[in-house]
């Protein structure tokens, strides 16, 4: 058995700049301060514009859904204290996105780039109505976090660029320093685990 | 469960995945491709020097235009096999036994196989000859594809197809069949490169024979990704011009338009655009030889006797037919190597061109259990296609002024939707035209190529740098569009009097090179480094009940009958 380690004050690591200031602004959130919303597009607004215009067809879909994004921000701190600000964020410009999506899926509205993802994903799945309760969908969520957590890192990654920021398979393959194909590869065989392995934890795909 | 479900259930992943990938996106983007320049090193020190003189027309471009690559047939999906790292041979095994479940429904082959190499086999040169009429089918589809009215008429009549719509399903049925991936699971089955190619010639072809170095190195790294529905192409024009320094000698990758890939061209070049149809097989034999079995014997060749280094095949099947005694060798991967002598007064073309041959090898079973003795050879060969194209009908593609390549060029007016695009297109296609004294195609079997040759400069730039501008931004805003419109352009493309055409297809090279050794067969098409004896061989007779000691015709079949490649060799000696 190996001895239980001390940790030490000075030990422990210290919240860089950044953190100290994501602190600050989740700080304003929880004291119901507006000009938490403000520092929150001043130092993050770029970012999700970023994340917004990946998933959305226009510059106006795009900016709505950031200011969708800090007001359900709003919303949920408190009770929420994200860890990591700027992820929590991306998580709900995404979740904003994806709403807004389906609003513009409705009226048609869509270039095909753009549901790309959404249709790939579509491919594993059989299409027909399953239990829509939210205790099931954070079940499939912890599974999906789970699967992903068994990958490789690159193939991770990939999936992650493709499916939650719904980057295009050249840009992705920029980043990597890789080919388009072998993105496309990695996405199939991870489509394909994914199926599987939900499947095997029993969901009715 | 409804896709909606798991495309909102991502949206809820933990900050350390998120954390991860944010790390990779916070990164400076990499540069693609390094790893294709090392690797390449050699090749592209030799490639910059050629270019050297494009340099200058690169700095001077502003004349662009475009081809579209001509559809191919669409491979087997990539990993089809999960675990392609960690696969087990039970789990290959198993794998492969329900890809031919899939392959059971491949569709029926086309008369091409026997028509062309009948036709090409009837007039024999009286030396080595070879020819796999399975890799001129898939550049006749491609040659299809990039031609439009009258001319693609002639190819479809020489496929002995209707439709290019079936014959494209057909070849993508065929390449399924054939490939199987099993070059990406056990490397040593057959495989298939294909690629955009900018490269003068003679830096990869000397004397004629493909540089073995280059081709090795290509096999392992291009064959997977050959699969995964052509990018390939993509990619290595990006890699040409990677190496290039962005200066592409002429031709440079374009958008995808369409869902297709695009090369742009510089008119004003006076390089090659090749694309390229490489089939690539090699494999040992099921049961392998015992080279202490191998003997020095004579081989009794067409121009005179010669001794040989006889490898004894311990199994294979004698099958005799009309003309002809043979051997069926079965190979490791599928297939057979099979090896014919004619009877006294016929030739080894002759068993080719009375097709009797190929229906035995295509039925792939039977004949009596014996041994063989086998000469130890290598030979190449290359014809033009494009007298076998032609002779069989099709000469349209090869003749100036008359063939019509508005698919490949996109130059047909219909690919645009408002009058203004057409008015546009029409713009374009006087620019070019005016820009390319010729632009001449060459496609080839194994090297396809578009080449822009002796080309000059319009009087007025002014208005080609502003077509051409324009045309880019036009394809920059296409390239959301439905495939079914570029489908609709190629197959409405008609004959067109009025157009003036200065583009043809020059020649379809097929070289190819065979070699058998003593490690059982090793095969390739094209080109194949292959072993030195490893020890002395004793001269006599070889112990075996066949021995293939005269000219004789060769064939290798794919394991559900596809003739991969057939030949005539007269003469074991080059």
């Amino acid at each position: 058995m190996q001895p239980e380690l001390a940790v030490h004050g000075s030990d422990l690591p210290q919240p860089d700049a950044g953190e100290r200031e994501d602190q600050r602004i989740i700080g304003l959130f929880w004291d119901r301060d507006e000009r938490a919303i403000a520092d929150c597009a001043a130092r993050y607004g770029p970012y999700l514009m970023t994340v917004a215009r990946n998933l959305l067809p226009t510059e106006e879909d795009a900016e709505e859904c950031v200011s969708e994004t800090y007001w359900r921000a709003w919303n949920l701190i408190p009770p929420k204290r994200p860890e990591i600000l700027r992820l929590f964020l991306a998580r709900l410009t995404r979740t904003a996105a994806v709403d807004l999506l389906r609003n513009l899926r409705a009226r048609k509205r869509i270039p095909a780039y753009l549901t790309e993802p959404y249709d790939e994903l579509a491919e594993i799945v059989s299409g027909s109505p399953g239990p829509e309760d939210e205790a099931e969908g954070r079940r499939l969520s912890r599974a999906i976090n789970a699967y992903l957590t068994g990958l490789s890192s690159d193939a991770r990654i990939i999936f992650v660029l493709r499916y939650f920021y719904g980057e295009d398979m050249k840009t992705i393959a920029s980043r990597l320093g890789c080919t388009s194909s072998k993105v496309r590869s990695a996405l199939f065989r991870a489509r394909t685990g994914l199926k599987t392995y939900l499947e095997q934890e029993g969901f009715d795909l | 469960m409804k896709p909606e479900k798991i495309y909102e259930a991502i949206g809820e992943l933990d900050d350390g995945i998120l954390a991860e990938t944010e790390a990779v996106r916070e990164t400076p983007r990499k540069k693609p491709f390094r790893a294709f320049v090392r690797r390449w090193g050699t090749l592209a020190a030799a490639i910059l020097i050629a270019a050297g003189g494009v340099l200058y027309g690169w700095m001077h471009r502003v004349e662009v235009t475009y081809a579209i690559y001509p559809a191919e047939p669409s491979c087997a999906a990539t990993n089809v096999y999960p675990n392609l790292e960690e696969f087990t041979v039970e789990d290959y095994l198993a794998w492969r036994e329900e890809t031919d479940r899939a392959i059971a429904d491949l569709l029926p082959e086309g008369e091409f196989p026997e028509r062309s190499t009948a036709a090409l086999f009837s007039s024999p040169s009286g030396g080595n000859l070879l020819y796999s009429p399975y890799n001129a089918e898939i550049s006749l589809v491609s040659l299809a594809d990039m031609t439009a009215g009258q001319t693609r008429r002639q190819l479809l009549n020489v496929a002995g197809e209707e439709d290019l719509t079936d014959f494209e399903k057909r070849m993508e049925a065929r390449i399924n069949a054939i490939q199987r991936q099993d070059a990406v699971a056990l490397r040593t089955s057959y495989g298939c490169l294909n690629y955009y190619f900018y490269i003068p010639e003679e830096e990869y072809i000397i004397d004629g024979v493909f540089d073995e170095e280059k081709l090795h190195s290509l096999i392992p790294t291009w064959n997977p990704s050959y699969n995964n529905d052509g990018l390939l192409q993509f990619r290595f024009v990006r890699f040409i011009n990677a190496v290039l320094g962005g200066a592409g000698a002429g031709m440079r990758a374009g958008p995808m338009r369409n869902g297709y890939e695009t090369i742009q061209i510089d008119p004003a070049a006076e390089d090659t655009i090749g694309i390229e149809r490489y089939l690539y097989v090699r494999s040992a034999w099921l049961d392998p030889a015992d080279p202490a079995q191998m003997r020095k014997s004579t081989f009794n060749g067409k121009s005179g006797e010669c001794e040989a280094d006889y490898v004894v095949a311990p199994k294979a099947y004698a099958v005799s037919g009309d003309g002809f005694s043979a051997v069926r060798i079965p190979l490791l991967v599928g297939g057979d190597l099979w090896l014919a002598m004619p009877d006294d007064g016929l030739t080894p073309e002759n068993l080719l061109a009375s097709g009797a041959l190929l229906l035995a090898a295509k039925s792939g079973e039977g004949g009596k259990q014996t041994t063989a003795a086998v000469p130890r050879f290598s030979v190449a060969s290359e014809v033009d296609l494009k007298d076998l194209f032609t002779a069989l009908g099709a000469d349209k593609a090869f003749t100036p002024g008359e063939a019509n390549l508005s698919p490949f060029f996109g130059t047909d007016e219909t690919d645009f939707e408002t009058e203004s695009e057409v008015q546009f297109h029409r713009d374009i296609l006087t620019g070019i035209r005016d820009c390319v004294d010729e632009i001449v195609t060459k496609t080839e079997d194994y090297f396809a190529a578009v080449s822009a040759a002796g080309a000059s400069r319009p009087e007025d730039e002014d208005r080609i740098r502003e077509i051409m501008e324009k045309l880019g931004s036009v394809i920059e805003s296409e390239q959301d569009r439905a495939d079914d419109r570029l489908r609709l352009i190629r197959e409405t493309a008609e004959d067109d009097a009025a157009t003036e055409r200065k583009y043809a297809v020059t020649n379809v090279k097929h070289p190819i090179r065979l070699a058998v050794d003593e490690t059982g067969v090793k095969t390739a098409a094209y080109s194949l480094a292959f072993r030195a004896p490893t020890e002395e061989v004793r001269r006599g007779t070889p112990d075996a009940s066949q021995i293939i000691d005269r000219p004789f015709a060769v064939l290798i079949t794919a394991e559900d009958g596809t003739i991969l490649l057939a030949g005539a060799v007269n003469d074991i000696t080059e």
